[in-house]
């Protein structure tokens, strides 16, 4: 029996839609994308010794130019060919089924020379399928088989899928941000390491200079011979006053703290960029071929063709250790190098699922999305991550928006990971809390070892501890490179024990809001899936829920977290003056109560009644209910049929 | 290009960075009196050039602009000899020309292992920053030139024994490189730009591999 709903008396088994549900890939590329832009509009805005906004710039045109250029990439990495005459059936059929899911435009069938498997490449206006020689034969002769077309059939329906959910776009761009985003800071890295250390070492040598001598000497040369044979006019030179400021401002500017503010800035979203490349992309690329078995699954209703078809090629794969990550590119030095990792952490990177879970998660389609601590422990390093990155990048205490920020995404990242649960019947009555616990342990665990590394510093070399929060203060609030006041031991005393009370004091406040809002959240869900009767619950149902998370992290984000913090916090409560402070709090009241009177109003029009004889049904939601008088199946959108016990 | 020309090339260029390495290393310690100067310019020019032939060859002679290794190996070498370089100035202070020279020798390795780092990973990336650098640098170079006057005039009285103005040494170094990077970094990277624009808009495949 299927994990996800109960069976039918007649038919295959029906499983959890999970088109129907708000799609694991779509929320992972945009948790990257908000990690990488939201992190360099922070290092970009604002007061700043080094201009970094041109890095921002630069990784927006590149991440584009990167999606525009990814066919030519594939070309290139893969060696690409378009497919001749002798595989026009194969390209025959491709058109066929494009027509059968109508997918326009029709992606074109290439062969690849330095790939064994079949892949899809392709940008905003170019699909295109390719395979390797030996690949595309075996499908080309199994065309006509009586048995085995339908195998065929099933890996082009794979395929096509992706262009069909937009994965070449969505998926290509996180791929191009993820590369142009670690390329990028690290050659900002390094110039600026090195332009700025020159600076460190020119610096001195700038102020002894003569400028008067120097001048002199330029403006003797311009007369005698002009510059390029034209006759300058002497107000072009520097004004020796203009000189002597220049000389001040450097003599006050301290460019060992202007290189620690570079390298902080770029070095975080370089390992950020790495990190994310090597797991989260990954991750995704995985799902990404869930998602498109899954489709195959619901259109051919069995799958045993599809099945068949991957396990053949895992079975010519096994012998392979470099084709589980399509690495089919490498050089021969390079694999050697590869084939030496262990295979366990070999599977952390790697972006073709195995047989084995393809498997599983057709046969339990609901395991695409993380549960429980595992979903937990992902967002919560996510929010570490984040944390780190923008604690980093400028001084930010609990109470200001980059927290906000964090709070709002954990408890979005959550409420959307739950549904599924929900969609299932599952009761989180306790498990939001578990989830909220595990998800701020990162994060607890991080802040921790900040604050046991301070108080280390204090107890045993306050004098340094001073220094190094001087530096660390003029790096992150923007002031270095500009003049001033150090310190104090006593000073930076003071300093940690507040820092200690406030961050400590944010754990518990942190797990209260998130818990309160996900318990809050997943009761608007369940009862939402009771509205059964719902016009067009097919399409707009989800919408609701969705909405209805946007309008809970609207409430948290203008009303809640600015109100607490203004009550726990002192640095904060002058804030409770401001007008802009209450408008807020007031606009977010509305926004709340007017979407309290909207659900209330739809829920008794609309709950617990069966869409087709109008009478009562159960309270609560189960997948694959019935209404008990007509027996008509509520919410049968939420549900798909296919047959998985013929590949057991 | 053939193995048997590769491989020789490759060792040539490892003896031209370890050579560049001892010299600008000899060079940062001595003391120097007019008569070597032009010896000195001589070998500061070589140093320049070859650091940067060096640079540009190396990750087409090993692995053709993808990402390898020994690029970060390279790097480490660039930057433990641009670190004695730094570190001979800071000691000795009082050989101003050589100081020039040592000024040269890491601005030149700086750029040349910032260059190696991007073209070893994407050309097209490499281009960009090439190019924007470039213009950034040459609108300096202008403004220079029209405040302060001839760019290598200035380099020369630089040179003079006495004189004390290392900076402009740094200065030539950008020069040098701008010359260098413009032309490649503009029509290349635009130039590419443009083609994939063009194949996008009317669907066009990519150029097949011979």
């Amino acid at each position: 029996m299927s994990a996800d709903a109960p069976s039918q008396p007649d038919g295959p088994k029906p499983h959890i839609n999970i088109f129907a549900l708000p799609q694991q890939t779509t929320i992972l590329s945009i948790m990257i994308v908000l990690v990488i832009f939201g992190v360099l509009l922070s290092i970009s805005a604002g007061t700043s010794p080094v201009e970094l906004w041109p890095v921002l710039v630069i990784i927006a045109i590149l991440s584009v130019r990167g999606l525009v250029a990814k066919p030519e990439h594939d070309f290139h990495q893969y060696q690409l060919v378009p497919a001749g005459e002798t595989f026009a059936p194969l390209q025959q059929r491709i058109h066929e089924l494009c027509e059968e899911i109508q997918l326009t435009p029709v992606p074109q069938l290439l062969i690849a020379q330095k790939a064994t498997s079949i892949a899809t490449s392709g940008s905003l206006r170019r699909w295109y399928i390719f395979a390797g020689e030996a690949y595309a034969t075996w499908m080309l002769e199994n065309l006509q088989h009586p048995q085995r077309k339908m195998q065929v059939h099933a890996i082009l329906l794979h395929e096509l899928h992706h262009f069909q959910h937009g994965d070449n776009i969505r998926i290509g761009y996180v791929y191009a941000l993820l590369r142009a985003s670690y390329r990028v800071m690290l050659w900002a890295l390094l110039f600026l390491m090195g332009w700025i250390t020159l600076l460190i070492i020119v610096a001195d040598t700038f102020l002894t200079l003569s400028p008067a001598d120097l001048v002199a000497d330029v403006e003797a040369t311009i007369a005698a011979h002009g510059i390029l044979g034209i006759d300058l006019p002497s107000d072009l030179l520097i004004a020796e006053a203009d000189l002597q400021e220049m000389q001040q401002q450097i003599a006050r500017t301290d460019y060992r703290l202007v290189l620690l503010y570079a390298i902080t800035n770029t070095l975080g979203v370089f390992l950020v960029g790495l990190v994310l490349i090597a797991l989260i992309w990954r991750k995704l690329l995985r799902i990404r071929e869930y998602y498109a078995d899954a489709r195959v699954a619901h259109i051919q209703k069995t799958i045993q063709p599809l099945m068949f078809a991957h396990l053949s090629q895992q079975r010519s794969q096994d012998n392979d250790q470099s084709a589980i990550v399509s690495l089919q590119w490498l050089t021969h030095a390079q694999r050697r190098v590869w084939e030496q990792v262990p295979k366990p952490v070999c599977r952390l990177f790697v972006s073709q699922p195995a047989f084995k879970d393809r498997f599983a998660r057709l046969r339990g389609p609901a395991t695409i999305y993380d549960s429980g601590p595992r979903l937990a422990l992902f967002i919560g390093i996510y929010g570490a991550l984040l944390w780190f990155l923008l604690a980093n990048t400028s001084l930010y205490h609990i109470s200001d928006w980059p927290l906000h920020f964090l709070i709002l995404t954990t408890y979005i990242l959550i409420s959307l990971g739950l549904i599924v649960q929900h969609v299932q019947g599952r009761h989180v009555r306790h498990e939001h809390l578990t989830i909220t616990a595990i998800t701020l342990l990162p994060h607890t665990i991080l802040l921790g070892s900040v604050l046991c590394v301070l108080w280390v510093g204090l107890l045993f070399a306050p004098a340094m501890l001073a220094d190094f929060l001087d530096a660390a203060i003029a790096v992150t609030a923007r002031y270095a490179g500009i003049e001033q006041q150090g310190l104090s031991a006593a000073a930076a005393q003071s300093f940690v024990i507040e820092a200690s009370i406030i961050n400590l004091l944010q754990i518990p406040v942190m797990f209260g809001i998130i818990a309160l809002a996900i318990w809050g959240q997943s009761q608007v869900t369940r009862r939402v899936l009771t509205w059964y009767s719902f016009p067009q619950a097919e399409h707009r149902l989800m919408r609701v829920i969705t909405a209805s998370i946007a309008l809970m992290a609207l409430v948290l984000a203008l009303g809640v977290l600015p109100l607490v913090a203004s009550i726990i916090l002192p640095s904060q409560g002058d804030n409770m003056y401001s007008p802009l402070f209450w408008a807020s709090v007031g606009g977010a009241c509305v926004l709340g109560l007017a979407g309290g009177l909207w659900f209330r109003q739809q829920d008794q029009r609309y709950a617990q009644q069966c869409p087709c004889c109008k009478t009562p049904v159960p309270d609560t939601y189960a997948a694959g209910n019935t209404c008990p008088t007509c027996h008509c199946v509520l919410h049968p959108w939420l549900l798909v049929q296919y047959d998985t016990e013929g590949t057991r | 290009m053939s193995p048997r020309i590769i491989r020789p090339m490759r060792w040539l260029c490892w003896v031209i960075v370890v050579l560049n390495t001892i010299l600008a290393f000899v060079l940062a310690n001595r003391s120097v009196t007019s008569a070597d100067l032009w010896w000195i310019i001589v070998l500061a020019l070589w140093l320049l050039v070859s650091s940067m032939g060096v640079g540009g060859l190396l990750p087409i002679l090993y692995w053709r602009y993808t990402t390898d290794w020994r690029a970060w190996l390279i790097l480490l070498a660039v930057l433990v000899g641009s670190g004695m370089v730094v570190y001979q100035i800071i000691d000795v202070p009082s050989s101003e020309p050589a100081q020039i020279i040592a000024l040269l020798y890491p601005a030149s390795f700086c750029m040349v292992g910032t260059a190696i780092i991007v073209l070893s990973m994407r050309r097209d990336v490499g281009l960009l920053i090439g190019a924007v650098f470039s213009v950034v640098t040459i609108w300096l170079l202008v403004m220079i030139w029209l405040r302060y006057g001839n760019v290598f005039e200035l380099f020369l009285q630089a040179m003079q024994p006495g004189a004390h103005n290392p900076w402009l040494g740094w200065l030539l170094s950008l020069y040098l490189q701008a010359c260098c990077a413009v032309p490649f970094a503009l029509i290349g990277f635009v130039g590419w730009t443009i083609r994939i624009i063009r194949r996008e808009i009317h669907r066009q495949m990519p150029l097949t591999p011979h």
